[in-house]
């Protein structure tokens, strides 16, 4: 999707909290209590962030 | 007789043409004044600033910046600082995966919404949003 680059952060910003629909999503397909800390590990941070980039870029 | 018109009339048509491009500069002049002031007069202004040590907190005009000149010796001290080289190195890593991915994300819609199915229409107005 094409949206506006402080529009689609904020979107992601939202998605990757500890209690947001990733971690939601990710908690109901495997069955267990998830709660990764997305945007606090530098690791996962960069991931998080990659995700965003493609997934808010041109398609 | 027909070739004295011929020239007279690709005379005309050069004229023509060349006030067609004065009117299409003329026209264009505000965008480009525009992207003057956009994208290259910060350029310049950036490549001054690199040759000084001028700061934003320093209380000097960004100006007055070559009070403070000190040649390129910001360039070395960029080359051999770990942290320039760790950025440089994620943007790259970012890059390597983003544009693959956003290629294939693209591709993928693309193959999808050439052909017909139910909804076609609707799921179109909701991922090309803009």
């Amino acid at each position: 999707m094409m949206v506006v680059p402080a529009v689609a952060g904020y979107m992601f910003f939202m998605l990757f909290q500890s209690g947001g629909p990733v971690n939601d999503v990710l908690s109901t397909l495997t069955g267990l209590p998830i709660s990764v800390a997305w945007l606090s590990d530098p690791t996962l941070a960069l991931l998080a962030v990659m995700a965003a980039i493609s997934g808010s870029g041109r398609p | 007789m027909v070739e004295s018109s011929a020239i007279s009339e690709s005379t005309a048509q050069r004229a023509g043409d060349a006030e067609g491009k004065r009117l299409g500069f003329r026209l264009t002049l505000p965008a480009q004044i525009l992207v003057l002031f956009i994208a290259v007069f910060p350029l310049l202004m950036q490549l001054y600033i690199s040759l000084t040590d001028w700061s934003p907190l320093s209380g000097v005009q960004w100006w007055n910046a070559w009070t403070q000149w000190n040649g390129f010796a910001n360039y070395p001290d960029l080359v051999s600082d770990a942290r320039f080289w760790s950025a440089l190195k994620r943007t790259a890593i970012v890059m390597l995966v983003c544009v693959p991915m956003e290629f294939l994300l693209g591709l993928v819609l693309a193959m999808l919404f050439a052909d017909e199915f139910p909804g076609k229409r609707l799921f179109y107005s909701i991922l090309r949003c803009r």
